[in-house]
């Protein structure tokens, strides 16, 4: 019988919706608490749990304390075996290497794992590719590829491969964004080490890459074209994050939040690197129109460092006024030319799904399909 | 006897022999080639009917018969005393011109590696150079597909680098298929005024043209020698007028005229077009055609250039140099706003042709070239003026081509063309119907290919049909 | 004669390999002439030809002084710089060059995909040199060229055949100028029915369109919508309905594409179009694919092109000319470029009577040196011999699947089985395991007399790909030379990966350094080079 281990980054994401990039660092994590975020990795994790119910009699479930595991598993339905110690209320990143640790110890065959970037480079520091990984997205700045699309799919992945459905595995990247290239303004993932992971590649997530700035321009000032001739009076823009909305500002000479989502009125900036909160009162009962752009070499156009435009807030905007822009070279960028969505919201997701119209230059669009 | 092996027989496949075709069937495991097509769904496929064409003319005898047969039909500028132009004209050709083109390897190469077609680049880079030479001008590229191609491709290109100006000026004095096709082409981007005729010069109103220049305008363009014939000698002072206005100009030449003529670049010109026909190209019904464009090598013309561009770089080896690419990107960049996508054919082959010519004749021979054309025309222009009912139209000079009016005649230039014909010869392009304010008129084309006897009895003809 | 150099290894498939050591040229060397560039050949004073001068008589009538017929302002001042050469070294200067390049009579063969490399008959040349052709000149009488109008004619006939379509138009030159005159035709037709671009101003287009069908619309003002292909290789039909609206004007494609396939929903996506109004085109770029399988008519297409410098034998002359004619429904015939080539029952005649006509896409009547080789290929071949070259075509490409496929590395790209003319392959593999991508690959086999490779066109969906199109005129001994390279080349990659390194290696010309991305060394003509190249040039 195959052994799982399960290790959950409870404070993964936290500063998502709060949009505080990312949840390294406890001054992070205690200063998204107080501006009155939720976890959201529990759930995550429990989602991912879910495709595994039907399997749980044949294998073996070993988890840590509390919400590093145990508890999202009882909420699942799974009867753990509990290892480590006791935890505190603030769990760190310590935490996550001496789980993994222990749980080579207990030779298990597989660790699902629900966390970010910092999380998948913690199990790399502890375990290397000693162990193959499947990973629950559940962070903020995913640039990953060792994430499975999906907590579905990460679920799906697990059973698959405890089942001896998948077999093989493969090594994928481990990344995080280089520091001062961001602070240059510069999205550009830092390889940072790799996993081993089941090899089922639709249910992985794909490399983020930065921009291709270099070969885009062409495109990228058709884009912003197109979108700031579009602009209606008194409409709101909603300006997601990524390389291919800067433009965007820039063209209306509007300073621009390059991981954050700002929101544009009559060509000027009515607000700047908005919380989920702020977004539900700004766009409350008025016109909006969201931009985004998949991240490139991925293709979520939403739930990927993105986490403020909610389930909640495309509601109240409404999925037909979800636009989407990207250049070719992006989409070319994409896993099978698809784009993915992870709002948290499934029944916002399936609105979503579906082929729909990317915007690549001021007359020219694609049709893509989300998936 | 007859052959006994009743499959066709193709010579130009040889895998349709019957052991290969199986041989091959076989190997990728079907029964008959039909089952590679089963895919198609059949409400829309073809194969049990046969087309709608008429039996395979299968011996080469025959099909020789039967073509050259149906072109002997043809008279040509060989049968008839021609003086026919109007962007294209009956020129000599050199032998070595003729035997290049037909060379196997150069008629059917394509795109090869830079590595292992050098050969081709290297005849490709000396044409851009050669021209570049010609023309005064420094950035060259792939030749367009013809004249007019030419003309509207280096008026955008113009209007491209004066992005923001939404104005163009276009003589009057030119084709008129062609200004049409300017027109067209150019509608989305660029207002096209077009200016008035100098009723005495054949050359361009200059106070129209003039005035029709102010601060919107991003490029002016004028013909020289023009459509109807005559040299514009005023070209620098257009020049410095659109310049203060800050436009372009763009003048479209027809390049065997540079040996003799001063090439634009020193009158002023920004970019220089025009039609290489003249430069060894047989005129093939019209199919022998191929154009140019020119601009300094700055970087804003640079990056704007609408063609493909070749560069000479160093190698690994010393001393030696290729060839590659020099603009790929931009052209792709901009691909989007031209009219032939950057990989589009063009005329290639037709650059071999031209820079034989240029090489075999060098300055002196296209000097004499010219002169030689200018004399004969002149002679023609001059004997012609001098039988009544016939009036050469303009006082402007001529290179090889000239306006003769027959209004005093009170015949159709279809009436004499026809008449001409009888005699063996045919007349100057009628242009009565793109010209309308000129009457019964016709352009006379005198190339260095006309002798005197030919000119004369040209004169003499005229003399008897006009009676 | 059954091959006697099938290796006895067997691959994928358990199919057997060519033995590449019996066949392949090993020893292959490009001539390598060193050729200076023609400035740098001949001295002042040497002169290539002479002509006639005026004659005497003539100059002793105008005087002497030129300035009496020329304007002496405009008088060269300065003679331009250009060669001076005898005429035995300008001949031995372009021969030489002639003999540093690839070309299709004298490669063993040309795996170009969509280019549709194929032997050009020599008799077509002598067709085509004739001067009862070459000296016509295009504003002659039409009494005087009943001959090659009515070749033109019977072309227009055979094009009708080919598509089942009502009306032709040789005019345009080339493959970008046939889909730019479709557009027009498109545009006048929606703006004849008050349907505009103020109403339909979308036409979709696949991913694996030549570049010229997006962008050439967009000159006309329509906005492209792309699609991507599924797994299959094509989009399926919800995709196609996605984009379609009432915004849609019209929609071009390549139908069999480039990847080799032919979309099997074709007639359900052009009724879609159909039924929003739309007008559908296709481009037959890959008509070496279909001849006498699939017809523009039955397949639901409204209009047609095809590049008779692929497809029908017509040299390709380094980039050209060729020729992009057009096929149009009968009643859109009102609005094709003038003059059509029309016959009375009597005589031939150009017909410029079409008010509606979008009017001229290039000078006079198009390249009919092109028109006559296709012409007089088409008749040598007649209505079997059409479908005998789209027979052969295929069965060679799905042939020469059978070797690559057997080689470790190289897979078919996409997941639709049946293949036509041309395949597109991925070699991903031989890239993630050794580095080399499929251009450096393919550059190999010019060290093995193998002409250039086609691997995509931008955007490359397809990872690493090449797309060998080995057309009807190949044999099997060519083809299966073909593969022992590929076989060989491979085998070098894992190990001997310093022979791909820097290939090729015997050709004529050393690879060139990275100045070739450096601005500041770039020189298109002698001047310039001369200036970047300051004391650096022997």
């Amino acid at each position: 019988m195959k052994k799982l281990g399960f290790i959950v980054n409870p404070f993964a994401g936290i500063g998502g919706s709060v949009a505080l990039k990312g949840s390294d660092g406890d001054e992070i994590v205690e200063k998204a608490l107080a501006l009155g975020a939720v976890q959201k990795a529990p759930t995550r994790a429990v989602q991912a749990l879910e495709e595994l119910k039907p399997y749980k009699d044949s294998f073996v479930f070993i988890t840590c304390h509390g919400d590093m595991g145990e508890n999202e598993a009882v909420a699942a339905g799974f009867d753990p075996q509990i290892i480590g110690d006791e935890l505190g209320e603030r769990t760190k990143a310590q935490d996550t290497c001496n789980a993994a640790l222990k749980m080579e110890e207990e030779n298990v065959d597989l660790i699902l794992f629900a966390g970010g970037d910092g999380t998948a480079r913690d199990i790399y520091d502890t375990i290397g590719t000693r162990i193959p990984v499947v990973g629950i997205p559940a962070g903020t700045k995913m640039h990953s590829a060792i994430y499975a699309s999906s907590p579905k799919a990460a679920g799906s992945l697990c059973a698959m491969y405890l089942n001896d459905i998948v077999k093989r595995t493969t090594e994928l990247e481990v990344m995080d964004i280089d520091e001062d290239a961001f602070r240059k303004g510069k999205v550009i993932a830092k390889l940072y080490g790799a996993l081993k992971v089941p090899n089922e590649p639709n249910l992985t997530q794909g490399m983020k890459s930065g921009g291709h700035a270099s070969d885009d321009s062409a495109y990228l000032d058709g884009i912003s074209d197109y979108v700031v001739d579009d602009m209606k009076e008194d409409t709101l823009y909603i300006i997601g994050s990524g390389t291919t909305c800067q433009p965007v500002m820039d063209k209306l000479g509007l300073e621009n939040t390059l991981l954050g989502v700002d929101v544009v009125q009559n060509k000027r900036l009515l607000a700047k690197d908005v919380t989920e909160n702020q977004l539900k009162e700004i766009v409350k009962d008025k016109k909006a129109i969201i931009y985004v752009t998949p991240i490139g070499g991925q293709g979520y156009i939403f739930g990927r460092g993105n986490q403020q435009l909610s389930g909640e807030v495309i509601r109240m905007v409404g999925t037909d006024n979800v636009r989407i822009i990207a250049t070719p070279s992006k989409i070319n960028s994409l896993p099978k030319h698809q784009l993915r969505v992870d709002t948290g919201d499934v029944e916002v997701d399936e609105m979503l799904k579906g082929p729909k119209r990317v915007i690549c230059n001021r007359a020219e669009i694609s049709i893509l399909d989300i998936v | 006897m007859q052959n006994s092996n009743k499959n066709p027989v193709y010579p130009y496949m040889p895998n349709t022999l019957p052991e290969v075709r199986q041989e091959m069937l076989d190997r990728v495991g079907i029964k008959s080639v039909d089952e590679l097509f089963a895919h198609i769904p059949e409400e829309i496929r073809f194969g049990d009917k046969p087309l709608p064409l008429p039996e395979r003319m299968a011996s080469e005898q025959a099909l020789s018969r039967y073509i050259t047969g149906i072109l002997k039909k043809n008279k040509t500028c060989d049968d008839y005393i021609s003086f026919l132009g109007g962007g294209v004209a009956q020129h000599y050709i050199p032998a070595v011109c003729d035997a290049m083109v037909q060379k196997g390897e150069f008629l059917t190469t394509f795109m090869g590696h830079y590595c292992v077609d050098s050969g081709k680049y290297q005849v490709w880079w000396e044409f851009q150079s050669l021209i570049c030479d010609l023309t005064g001008m420094e950035m060259m590229g792939w030749p367009a597909q013809e004249g007019a191609t030419s003309s509207w491709s280096a008026i955008l290109t113009a209007a491209r680098v004066n992005s923001g100006r939404k104005e163009a000026v276009v003589a009057g004095n030119i084709d008129p298929d062609k200004l049409r096709n300017i027109k067209e082409v150019c509608r989305a981007k660029l207002d096209i005024k077009v200016s008035k005729i100098d009723e005495k010069t054949g050359l361009v109103d200059m106070d129209d043209y003039l005035s029709l220049i102010n601060e919107n305008t991003a490029v002016v363009y004028f013909e020289n020698p023009t459509f109807l014939g005559g040299i514009e000698d005023r070209g620098e002072e257009i020049a410095k007028y659109a310049h203060e206005k800050g436009a372009y100009v763009v003048v479209y030449v027809d390049p065997i005229s540079l040996g003799l003529l001063e090439t634009p670049k020193n009158y002023g010109a920004n970019v220089v077009c025009g039609e290489l026909q003249s430069l060894g190209i047989r005129m093939q019904y019209g199919g022998g055609m191929s154009g140019f464009v020119a601009t300094p090598y700055e970087d804003k013309w640079i990056v704007e250039y609408p063609f493909l561009a070749l560069s000479r770089y160093k190698t690994v080896e010393e001393g030696e140099f290729g060839y590659a690419s020099m603009n790929y990107e931009t052209v792709s960049y901009n691909k989007r706003e031209n009219a032939g996508d950057v990989t589009s054919t063009c005329s290639a082959l037709w650059s071999v042709a031209v820079a034989c010519y240029l090489t075999l004749l060098g300055p002196d021979g296209l000097r004499e070239v010219g002169e030689t054309m200018a004399y004969k025309a002149a002679y023609a222009k001059k004997k012609l003026g001098e039988l009544d009912k016939v009036d050469i139209l303009f006082d402007s000079k001529s290179l090889k081509e000239f306006t003769v009016n027959f209004d005093k005649s009170g015949k159709t230039v279809k009436e004499i063309n026809e008449a001409l014909m009888e005699r063996g010869i045919f007349g100057g392009h009628d242009l009565s119907e793109g010209f309308p304010q000129f009457g019964q008129s016709a352009l006379y084309c005198v190339t260095e290919c006309r002798t005197k006897e030919e000119i004369d009895y040209l004169v003499e003809s005229l003399q008897e049909v006009l009676k | 004669m059954k091959s006697n150099y099938l290796s006895e290894e067997k691959g994928r498939g358990g199919k057997e390999f060519v033995d590449p050591q019996r066949i392949i040229r090993d020893k292959f060397q490009q001539v390598r002439w060193q050729e200076p560039l023609v400035y740098d050949i001949g001295r002042p004073g040497e002169r290539g030809v002479l002509l006639d001068s005026a004659e005497p008589e003539i100059v002793d009538e105008l005087g002497e002084d030129i300035t009496n017929i020329v304007p002496e302002k405009m008088l060269r001042k300065e003679a331009p710089r250009l060669p001076e050469v005898g005429q035995a070294r300008v001949v031995k200067h372009f021969t030489r060059l002639s003999e540093q390049m690839s070309s299709e009579d004298s490669t063993i063969c040309f795996p170009l995909g969509t280019c549709t490399m194929k032997y050009n008959p020599k008799i077509h040349e002598r067709f085509v040199n004739m001067p009862q052709f070459t000296e016509l000149h295009p504003r002659q009488d039409e009494s005087t060229v009943q001959g090659v109008l009515e070749i033109m004619y019977k072309m227009q006939e055979y094009l009708k055949a080919l598509s089942g379509l009502g009306a032709v138009s040789l005019q345009p030159a080339c493959g970008s100028q046939g889909v730019f005159s479709n557009a027009r035709i498109l545009r006048a037709y929606q703006e004849d029915r008050g349907l505009g671009l103020d109403k339909k101003d979308e036409i979709i287009s696949t991913v694996f369109s030549h570049p010229c069908n997006p962008a050439t619309p967009a000159m006309s003002g329509y906005k492209v919508i792309t699609l991507y292909p599924d797994e299959t290789g094509y989009p399926n039909i919800e995709k196609f309905k996605a984009a379609i609206s009432e915004r849609t004007a019209g929609m071009i494609i390549c139908c069999p594409d480039d990847t080799g396939i032919f979309n099997p929903d074709i007639a359900e996506i052009n009724r879609a179009v159909h039924e929003a109004g739309g007008l559908t085109i296709l481009d037959s770029a890959n008509a070496n694919g279909y001849f006498g399988w699939a017809r523009a008519k039955e397949s639901g297409f409204d209009m047609t092109h095809w590049n008779l410098h692929k497809s029908f034998a017509s040299p390709h002359g380094g980039a050209g000319p060729g020729a992009g004619p057009i096929a149009v429904r009968e009643d859109l015939a009102q609005y094709l470029p003038v003059p059509t080539v029309e016959y009375d029952g009597d005589k031939y005649y150009l017909n410029y009577d079409l008010p509606k006509s979008i009017g001229k896409i290039r000078s006079f009547y198009g390249n009919i040196g092109v028109v006559i080789r296709s012409f007089a290929w088409v008749t040598s071949l007649g209505k079997e011999g059409m479908r005998e070259v789209t027979n052969t075509a295929v069965l060679n490409s799905n042939y020469l699947r059978t070797f690559l496929e057997a080689l470790p590395g190289i897979e078919v790209g996409f997941d639709m089985p049946q293949r036509l003319h041309e395949i597109r392959y991925s070699l991903d593999k031989i890239y993630q395991d050794t580095g080399f991508d499929s251009d450096l690959i393919t550059q190999r086999l010019n060290d093995f007399g193998i002409g250039g490779s086609f691997t995509s066109h931008h955007p490359m969906i397809v990872p690493n790909p090449i797309t060998p199109e080995p057309t009807e005129t190949y044999s099997k001994e060519e083809i299966d030379e073909y593969a022992a390279a590929m076989k060989e080349i491979v085998r070098e990659c894992y190990e001997e990966p310093e022979l791909i390194e820097h290939a090729p290696n015997n050709c004529s010309f050393p690879n060139i350094t990275e100045e070739m991305a450096n601005p500041e060394r770039q020189a298109p003509c002698r001047s310039v080079f001369e200036r970047v190249h300051k004391g650096e040039v022997k």
